[in-house]
Formats: structure tokens, sequence, C-alpha cells
């Protein structure tokens, strides 16, 4: 038994250094064969750590609800737009410093879960509905929050004011990428990109750690495993759900403001364009996994930019959605989900 | 005749609106053919594209009479659904919806790009002549003739309807009864499971196309945009909201939610909130849908008793 | 009738059948028993199709099934019913029998679309066979009733009508008696003998020894995946590596 274990960790380890090795392959050697006028390699890998780490952070949302309820919470994507409008708008209406977006639109992605969780799940959980059910009752709460947020802010794109970005240390624009020289290669990358990046992953840290070092982290996972276990440790239920749905929503609000901070063009339909790459991300990482979910946001942030890179820009919109397909079919349980899906 | 269809366009429900009604009542019943057979199948809004791309383009193009090339664009959707299914369909519930999800943006994205895929095909095949446009991109075919009439759709919807309740009623409709309630004990009954998911399927599809079909020749304009995410998530919601109790159930959520929106015009800003907020209140407190016979039996009762006080409070006066 | 040779089947790292010989003959009644955990649904799973065997052979008549799908072995005269009942909940009790002889029809969509009297014919056919069987296990009056609905003991009795109304010629029976009382387990013994009468083989799974010594011809006993032993209920009973098999698992429990 202990051995086999051991093989199955190998094996999952070995395709997720296969992948890596691929994924830097792929950096650095295919968009100078197939086209020599494209940006350096190295550009193309800091664009895809940059934007990835938005996307994994976003898509850990979807996986943190799945691994512990079971479903898939299609409103995630909404929280997500919500989130970027509460950062945004309380810089434009309030004139909050930006460095107070991130936590408030945490705070605020957290309690728009928590709600999400109370009128879209709580009532379906009750009574025992199927999880199809709860999808579509998912859904019902995304289309209210894409409504309101059309209501309250129109649909004419917002962005962080100008003058606000420069509240940020070293003059966090664009226009002033550092250029990193390691290993003879020139990565050139601004403030702003590596603040998001590394906001992303302390954020998926914590989470990691949450879930897997602590009390609460420990209770979530024995819901996860079996309610009526919890019940008889006396873990509350409803509870955990409710604590695993604002963390849901304040990673979808940190990903909101990241997001603002990243594209200068927030309207209340950026979360249904983020929506189908969340779903990418989380099943080409395994649906409950967390580590698979960074990996699959880095994935989809590579199909992107180099499908862009070498010229198919059509292909890029593509790319993910074929990668889904070939994955639920030959590996459903995702490259780092392990095999225990249902199939026929 | 002429002073209900007043009635109805008084309420916002014109002749263009109730046709509309009825191609979605349409699309609402192809899923329930795979949703009958436990299948949480979300590609109908790629076959519908499909329908719709090929019917239009065999009319526009080739100067097809309408009914030949709607029913093409049936039978193309169907065809394109043997080689998607085979595989597809060995995934269950939301492993299933997902890959639909993604079967329906490839296809999207497909007929989206369809020209410069063809144009990148001639340069590499060294061909000299022009390449064709065919779905011209994001702007889709525009100036298609309105032929879909309400009487066809009633036709269509009439013979669907009859198909539906034959079908539960056949060997065919059990076995796909069995499939989505024991997918494992309808195969020990001796019941080919992949045949009959399959075949649920492609029907579906060819609904689905048929449907696209006549959306295609209604609405003067097709853009590859309309067949998303969100269309797969409408088509969805008429038939849960209807209820996948009964067969009925879809036909009526297809005219519920198209309706609804048009009746709320005057509240134009607030339709989309009451969409939501509709498919909320559904889900939760009526999961059987509009067509659950419980929910008519507890109608009826309460009109009765309606009725009852009513005239109770007529004897009452009488006998004052 | 059913033969089964070097059979193995592995989940991941799993041994979960190693090995395993059995010849089921035509006619007799086989138990075969074991601890729980010992593999036995798994071997029932590959026997009916649900699962397949990682390596080695099985034959059902002189064909080898070990890599067709179910509903084949079904059609070729296999049934069975399952430990944790499972009915089709949300169909009646007739309904339940009428689909389970799906193999023995042949109408298909066209025909029920346009009404062919083949259809019709069928139709009535399958519900006359249905309501016999409901009758030889007392459940007529049950006919209409969802069978989700129906009381546990009828509940069973209907899966094993179940599994007759595919025409089978091998049945196997995955615990029966479970949570039975003893007057209906022993009722159960008789069905079950009048089923061999009929000329039906039938392999029964149990926990329980008395149904066993009852009915069974002849046993195989299975521990973590193993045949340990084989023989007529005397010889089992006597067998010191069975005694073990049993007090050691109890003794674990």
């Amino acid at each position: 038994m202990q051995a086999s274990n051991l093989v199955l960790k190998l094996k999952s380890v070995a395709i997720t250094a296969l992948v890596m090795l691929g994924i830097a392959l792929f950096a650095y050697e295919l968009p100078d064969i197939l086209d020599k006028k494209v940006l350096s390699p190295e550009q193309h890998l800091t664009t895809v750590i940059w934007v990835g780490s938005v996307y994994s952070l976003f898509a850990l949302g979807y996986a943190l609800v799945f691994s512990i309820l079971g479903v898939l919470n299609l409103s995630h994507s909404a929280v997500f737009m919500w989130g970027g409008y509460i950062g945004v708008m309380s810089v434009i209406r309030y004139d909050v410093p930006i460095y107070y977006t991130l936590p408030l639109a945490m705070l605020g992605g957290g309690i728009i879960g928590v709600l999400v969780d109370l009128i879209a799940f709580a009532p379906l959980r009750r009574r025992n509905a199927p999880r199809i059910s709860q999808l579509i009752s998912s859904l019902g709460a995304s289309a209210v929050l894409v409504n309101l947020a059309q209501l309250e802010f129109g649909t004419s794109p917002e962005r962080f004011p100008r003058t606000t970005l420069k509240e940020l240390p070293y003059e966090a624009t664009v226009a002033r990428p550092y250029t990193i020289d390691w290993l003879g290669a020139e990565f050139r990358i601004t403030p702003l990109q590596v603040s998001i990046v590394v906001i992303a992953f302390a954020l998926m840290l914590l989470l990691q750690y949450l879930v897997a070092r602590t009390k609460t982290g420990k209770a979530m996972r024995v819901v996860a495993f079996n309610q009526k276990v919890a019940g008889l440790l006396s873990i509350s239920v409803g509870g955990i759900f409710r604590l695993t749905f604002f963390l849901a929503g304040a990673l979808a609000g940190a990903a909101g403001v990241l997001y603002a901070l990243a594209y200068p063009s927030l309207t209340p339909f950026t979360g249904d364009e983020m929506a189908l790459k969340g779903l990418t991300v989380i099943v080409l990482g395994g649906l409950g996994s967390i580590r698979g979910a960074v990996l699959g946001g880095l994935l989809v942030a590579a199909f992107e930019v180099y499908a862009t890179a070498i010229g198919y820009s059509w292909l890029k919109d593509a790319l993910p959605f074929v990668a889904l397909f070939l994955i639920l079919l030959f590996r459903p349980q995702g490259l780092l989900g392990e095999a225990t899906v249902k199939r026929a | 005749m002429g002073f209900v269809s007043d009635a109805l366009a008084s309420i916002g429900l014109n002749e263009f609106v109730i046709t509309l009604m009825f191609v979605n009542a349409i699309l609402a019943m192809s899923i329930y053919l795979t949703l009958y057979g436990g299948m949480f199948s979300l590609a109908n809004a790629g076959f519908m594209a499909i329908g719709s791309y090929v019917s239009v383009i065999l009319t526009q193009n080739h100067d097809w009479p309408f009914l030949p090339a709607i029913l093409v664009g049936m039978v193309a959707a169907g065809l394109i659904a043997i080689p998607i299914g085979l595989p597809v369909l060995r995934l269950r519930d939301i492993y299933l919806a997902i890959a639909t999800i993604g079967f329906v943006e490839i296809t999207r994205i497909m007929i989206l790009n369809f020209d410069k895929i063809i144009a990148e095909v001639y340069t590499r095949l060294h061909m000299e002549s022009e390449p064709p446009k065919i779905t011209n991109g994001p702007l889709g075919i525009t100036g298609i003739p309105v032929e879909t009439k309400l009487e066809y759709l009633i036709v269509t919807v009439i013979i669907l309807s009859y198909f539906m309740i034959r079908m539960h009623r056949s060997r065919f409709g059990r076995a796909l009864a069995a499939i989505r309630q024991d997918e494992n004990v309808a195969a020990s009954q001796g019941i080919n499971v992949v045949y009959y998911k399959n075949a649920a399927f492609i029907l579906g599809a060819m609904m689905a196309g048929l449907g696209g079909g006549f959306s295609g020749h209604l609405s003067r304009i097709i853009q590859p945009g309309s067949y998303g995410f969100g269309t797969a998530v409408d088509i969805l919601a008429y038939s849960v909201l209807g209820g996948i109790s009964s067969w009925y159930g879809p036909i009526l959520g297809g005219l519920a939610l198209t309706a609804l929106p048009e009746v709320l015009r005057p509240l134009k800003e607030y339709t989309g909130l009451i969409n939501g907020v509709v498919l909320l209140i559904f889900i939760a407190y009526l999961p059987g849908g509009l067509g659950d016979p419980a929910l008519w039996r507890s109608v009826r009762k309460t009109a009765g008793r309606i009725v009852n006080f009513i005239n109770k409070g007529k004897t009452a006066n009488a006998g004052a | 009738m059913l033969v089964l040779k070097h059979v193995y089947r592995q989940f991941g790292g799993l041994m979960a059948l190693q090995n395993i010989a059995m010849h089921i003959p035509a006619g007799q009644i086989v138990g075969l028993i074991g601890p729980n955990g010992a593999g036995k649904t798994t071997l029932i799973n590959c026997m009916t199709g649900l699962d397949h065997p990682t390596a080695g052979e099985i034959e059902f008549g002189g064909t080898p099934i070990q890599k067709k799908p179910a509903h084949r072995i079904t059609a070729l005269g296999m049934a069975r019913t399952y430990q944790n009942i499972r009915l089709f909940g949300e169909m009646t009790v007739l309904e339940n029998l009428v689909v389970a002889q799906h193999g023995l029809g042949k109408a298909n969509l066209i025909d029920s679309l346009i009404q062919t009297p083949r259809h019709r014919r069928e139709n009535e056919r399958l519900r006359e066979n249905g309501l016999q069987l409901l009758k030889r296990f007392h459940l007529e009056q049950n006919a209409a009733v969802l069978a989700g609905n129906l009381p546990y003991g009828d509940q069973r009795r209907l899966e094993m009508a179940r599994a007759l109304a595919t025409n089978p010629k091998l049945i196997l029976l995955d615990e029966p008696t479970a949570g039975m009382n003893p007057v209906e387990t022993a009722e159960l013994g008789e069905q079950i003998l009048r089923m061999k009468a009929e000329g039906k083989t039938l392999m029964v799974v149990e926990h329980d020894m008395s149904l066993i010594a009852q009915v069974c011809d002849e046993i195989y006993v299975l521990n973590f995946g193993q045949i340990i032993a084989h023989g007529t209920h005397q010889e089992i009973k006597n067998n010191p590596v069975v005694v073990e098999a049993y007090l050691g698992q109890e003794e674990g429990e």
C-alpha cells in the first residue's frame, strides 16, 4: 500500500516536472523558431508569470469551494468583478488611499461571498438538492450581482485614476520597467507587475498555510471529507461553509483589485470573461486542488501569451478550451488531482 | 384574433417576441432530452450556432429555400454531435457541464475566426484565388430576410411535444430514465448505456440545430457572440425554470422566460436583475419548475378555495 | 456455466483480487463467503461487466466476457442484485420490471412514434411478464407504487424479481439477506431453491452462514482478494484456514 502511494506521488511529481519543463522549453524555444520578430522569450515568461498569478489567485476561490462543498460556485466571477469595483470606486468616489483598496475589496468580496452562500446555496443544501441545482442557483446569483453592478456603476469601463497609481512605491507605471539581468537573459518588469505577483503568491501561500497547518484548516478538511463525521466531532459545518465562502470571496476581491490595477478596463462583464478562464484553470489543475489552481493559472496564461506571440492571436481564446477539453477526456482529475473521479 | 394580438402587443408581446418565445421553447426541449437521460450537457448553444450558421449560409450564399436549409442545418448539428458525444458523454455532472461549455466556446471561436482559418489554408496551399468570406467574423452575417413564421414554430412545437410524449412511454424513453436514475444498474439490466446516451445527445443536438435555424432567420443578423456561454446558460434556465419533471415544463419555461423581459420592458433597467431573482426563487422554492404537476395541483386547490370563499361571501350577502 | 481463470483486479497499488479461479457449474447454487472487504463485490462487478479484471479470463457459457460491457453480458444471460439496494426509485414497481426486460424487447423509437402493432404487442407482453413476476414475489398489490417508497423487505424482493426479468441463466445475489429477519431469510431460501428447480444457476454472496448452509451445493471462501478454500458446507465449516479468517476478523471488529 505505502509503496504504491509513493509511486502515485512520484508519478504526479513527474507529471508536474514535465509540464514545468514543457513551459520552460516553450518559453525559450518556440517563439524564436516560429518568428524572429516577436519580443524576447524572457519577456513572455514574465508576462506569463504576472498574468498567471492573477488567474491563479482568482481560480483558487473556485477550487476552495469545490474542495470543501463539492459544488461549483459560478457566481465567483461576479464577486471578483465586485471586488474590482470596490477597489476602484472607493478611490474615485471617496478618495480612499490606494493601499487600503486591497483589504477593503477582500472584506467586501468576503461578505458578498457569504451572502451568496446564504441566498443561493444554503436553501438548497437544506433540502439536499442535487449539485446541478446548486450550479444553476449560483448562476442566478451571478446574474443578480452583474445586474446590480450595472445599475450602480454603469457599463462604461472604469479604472484606477492615474494619479493614485503614483502613490504606489517606485512610481509604478508601465512606462518605466526595470531590467533584470539573470543568466544572460533580460527580464523587463514593472514594479506594479512585481507587486501583483508578490501579493498574489503571498495570498496563495497564506491560504495553503491556513488549510494545511491550522486547526481551522483541519476542520475544513474534515468537513470536506465527511460532514457527518465533522458533526460528530462538534465542528460547526455551517460555520465552515460560511468561512469557506468568505475566504473564496476575499480571494476574488483581491484578484479583482489586482486585475483592475493591471488592466484599465473594468466593466460589469469583466467577471464573465474571467469565469471561463477560471473554470479552465481549475480543470487543468484538478477541480479541488489548490496547487493545481496555481499551476493551471500559469498554464492558461502561457497559452494566451504564446498563442499571441506566435502570431495566432485568435488561437489565444481557443487554446485554453482545447486544453480543457483534452484534459477532461484524458485526465479528468486534472494535472495534479488524484484519480478519484467517477466515470461511466 | 386581431383583438388577442392587440392585447398581447399592449403588454409587450408583439409578433416578433411571440415567435422568439417559441424558438426558445424548442431550444428548451432540446436540452430536456439530455437532462431526461441524466446528462448535464450545456452543448446545445453550440449546436444552435451550427444550425443557425449552416442554414443561413445556405439561404444567403447559395439561394436555398428556407425549409430545406434549416433541415440541413439540423442534420449538420446532429452529425457534429456524433464525434463530440462519444468521448464527452463518458463524463458526469459537473465535468460534463464544463466539457460541454468548452465545446460551446470552441465552436463560437471557430465560427468567429472561420474566414481567417480559410485564408490561412489558402496561403499555406499557395492558392491564387481570393479566400471567400463566409461567416464574416465578429460582424456576422447581416441582412437576412425574416423567413421564420409563427405557424412553422407552432407546428414544430406540436410535433416535438408528440415526440416527447411518445418517447416517455417507449423502450427508448424507459432506457433513458433508467440511465438517469442509475447508470450502472441500467447497464446490468441490458441497456446499452453508451448508445442511448449518444442517441439522446444527437437528437437533442438536432433539435437545437433546428431551433438555431429558426432563430437565424428571425433576427436579420447572426453573430458568433450570440452563441456563447451566456446562451448555454439561458437555454438551461428555460428548462430548469419550466421544470424537467414533465415534457411540457421546458416549453412553459422557454415561453415564460422569453416573455418576462418584454412584459417588464417598462422596468427596462431592472429586467436582468429580475431575471436573476426569478431564477433564484424558482430553484430555491419551486424546484419542480413551472411544469411541476404538484404546483398545478396546489394552484387549483388555492383557486378552488378562492372560488369557495367568493361563493360563501355571495350566499352570506344574499342571506343578509 | 461460469469459469474464472487467474483473475486479477488491481486498484492503483491495491490488489483487490488475486489469481481467482472459480467454476460455477450449470444448475447448481454456489456460495461465496468472506469477511468484509475481502473483495466479494469487486468479484461480482468483474463478472457482470461493471468492472473489468486487470488480468485473467472469465468465460460464460464458453464465451470470454472479461472485456465485454455489462449490457452484453446481461444479454448473454447473467443477472444480479445489489448489496445496497439499487432500484429505479422514481419508477413504479411494475416499470422497474418492464425496463429490466429491455434486452427482450426490440421496439425502437420510430415504432413508438407511429405506434406500430409490434410496439403495442411488445409493451403488453413486457407488462404481462412483469405482472407474473410480481405475483411470484407477492408484490402485485404494489404494482403502481414508486419503487423508492416500498418497505425494505419488498425492495429486496423486487430486486430479485428485476434480476429474473432479464430472463437469465445465471443469477448473482449480492448479500440478499442483508437487513432481513430469520423468517424472511428462510423465505428467501425457498425462492432461491425454486429458481434452482426451474433450471437457473445461482451464485449467492453472503455473510450469514445459515442461508449458505440451506441452499448452497458448494462454497468458495474469499479473503484479502484470494480464494482460500473451496468445498461443501461441511468441508468449509471444519477448515481451519476459514475459521481463522473469520475469527481474525471478529477480533478486529
